[in-house]
């Protein structure tokens, strides 16, 4: 009996992928949003560390002996982790790359309970587990591959998921829709329940109940359908469409779809895997001669140094030495490490992100009465952004703050000259030149 | 047994067994933590908890001393952040009177006190 299976376990997950396509896509497709997922998190990397406060997810008596999260030390994770996630879409040998990439995001994730995101504690169970079919299958160490159990391992993991969500709904506040109405505020969805319960002539109450107990049925029919690969092509329509719906309600979960959305090409109908799975690039190879490791490093450590935060040298460092390592030594994977880190580093210059990054920073230091902190945060705000007048003025009434009017002045007279007359500029102007005297 | 199936066995349960802790063996003084649990969207996370602290019969502005994300968790019920927040308050006011009322609204409309003004918070930390 227990011969038997063992036999069935070890014939489960050894058994070859049906539809190996599958694998390259979900790869494309998963490390590119997660590589979005992450960057997007870049904003979020200066509330760590703030006054020297923390609390992180393991259980009290561990958390003493782990040190305090800074927010510099955030953002090298941060950074380090979307630029793996963009090489492991664009085929780099996963063998050091996603465990690496699994590191990142463990410790991004665990160190803190500012970040309680499910899909990030999701994100982090799917790396951990494709780490472990990285490393722990010797076919898979030497090609760089992922071994394909790691992905039937990820089926199981959404499975489970699935069922301690349905079993989560079993509550009677959920399905008497009581939970879900107060979630619900996006106008169409609140006309359609409207419409609905005219025509039923039922309470709207009543119609979100019934969606609920849907939701509730259709996540414990999606467990059983992750199990099941008969269901596979049912499962990847409705699981696609169930997940759209979420983001189109605005439920207020993050990227949770979108990379739920991702995962579902695990069970995508094989003919359209094979289709779109031309897409996904090779994984690099392992022989050819080493000057496209060095030139790659040598280029993407200069990206590094065009970072627009003021990072230090420990992250080019970084980016560098895990270059060499996960990069395969042909044009082609040293022009995929290039583009990675060009993308990285073309994401942190773009939009307001480094600058709102200090500007939190900058701005909770204030509040919390860290004044030179704050000037120091307000100072790499104009030095990223010298037109933005909010920022002069900050900066200006903080220098004030610690008696530099002197240093003070040119930021009002900056901001004054962006929007002349405007009466907060001229206040701190005034108060700027009411301490010089 | 071989590493791989060690790996994919402890993988397994841990992710069968984890979310079990938020309903066998939750303490009723911390009812609103569901992490690691995958209770997206549950009742719990629609609680809105309000803490009105004190010290030494002064009131205490929380976000004067704690980034507003910390507060967002408090305003969530999170017992293990309340802790630590009383626990750095203490710590930094030694001999302090630290009085604090936290109380949430859960979704059905019931209102739950978690922290009573009663006691002296610092005389209980350690």
């Amino acid at each position: 009996m227990t011969a038997g299976l063992a036999e069935r376990w070890a014939t489960f997950w050894d058994a070859p992928e049906a539809e190996p396509a599958r694998l390259g896509l979900t790869r494309l497709l998963f490390f590119g949003a997660l590589a979005l997922d992450t960057g997007q998190q870049l904003v979020h990397a200066g509330r760590y560390g703030a006054g020297r406060f923390n609390v992180s997810h393991l259980p009290p008596g561990l958390d003493a002996l782990l040190p305090a999260p800074t927010a510099p030390g955030l953002l090298l994770l941060t950074l380090t982790a979307s630029m793996l996630c963009l090489r492991l879409a664009l085929g780099a040998r996963a063998t050091i790359a996603l465990p690496a990439l699994a590191a990142c995001l463990s410790a991004t994730v665990l160190w803190s309970q500012l970040d309680s995101y499910q899909h990030h504690y999701l994100m982090v169970l799917v790396t951990v587990a494709l780490s472990g079919a990285a490393l722990l299958t010797p076919e898979a160490r030497r090609d760089g591959e992922i071994a394909p159990w790691g992905f039937k391992l990820l089926r199981a993991q959404i499975a489970v998921m699935y069922a301690w969500a349905a079993v989560a709904k079993l509550d009677e506040r959920w399905i008497s829709g009581v939970t879900l109405n107060a979630q619900l505020n996006v106008e169409w969805a609140r006309a359609l329940i409207s419409r609905l319960s005219d025509t039923l002539g039922v309470a709207p109450l009543s119609v979100v109940a019934a969606g609920a107990v849907a939701v509730l049925v259709v996540e414990a029919l999606f467990a059983l359908a992750w199990l099941t690969p008969r269901l596979w092509p049912l499962l990847w329509p409705l699981g696609v469409a169930f997940h759209l719906s979420v983001e189109a309600l605005d439920l207020k979960i993050g990227q949770f779809s979108l990379l739920m959305i991702t995962l579902y090409t695990l069970v995508m109908p094989a003919a359209l895997a094979r289709g779109l799975g031309r897409l996904a690039p090779p994984v690099e190879p392992t022989t050819g001669p080493w000057a496209w490791r060095l030139g790659a490093a040598a280029v993407v450590g200069a990206l590094g140094l065009a970072l627009p935060f003021s990072t230090d040298l420990l992250l080019v460092g970084l980016w560098v030495v895990l270059t060499l390592l996960i990069t395969g030594p042909s044009p082609t994977a040293a022009a995929r490490a290039v583009l990675s880190a060009a993308l990285v580093v073309g994401l942190s210059h773009s939009g307001e992100l480094a600058r709102d990054y200090y500007r939190f920073i900058g701005g909770d230091a204030r509040v919390r009465g860290e004044l030179p902190a704050a000037v120091a945060a307000y100072t790499e705000v104009v030095r990223l952004d010298p037109g933005y007048f909010s920022g002069r003025v900050r900066l200006c009434q903080l220098l004030t703050a610690v008696d530099r009017a002197q240093d003070a002045l040119p930021h009002c007279e900056e901001a004054l000259r962006l929007m002349p007359g405007q009466p907060d500029a001229l206040a701190a102007e005034a108060a700027a030149r009411a301490a010089l005297r | 047994m071989r590493a791989r199936d060690l790996f994919i066995a402890a993988f397994l349960l841990s992710q069968l067994l984890l979310p079990l802790r938020w309903y066998a063996l939750r303490d009723p003084g911390d009812p609103y933590d569901e992490r690691f649990a995958w209770r997206m969207f549950s009742p719990e996370r629609m609680v809105r908890c309000s803490a009105q602290a004190q010290l030494n019969g002064a009131p205490l502005e929380l976000g004067r001393r704690f980034h507003s994300a910390w507060l967002t968790l408090v305003e969530r019920g999170r017992m293990d952040v309340v802790h630590a927040v009383v626990d750095r308050i203490c710590l930094t006011e030694p001999g302090g009177d630290l009085r604090m009322r936290l109380s949430c609204l859960e979704i059905d409309g019931e209102r739950v006190t978690l922290i009573e003004p009663t006691t002296n918070l610092c005389a209980e930390t350690p």
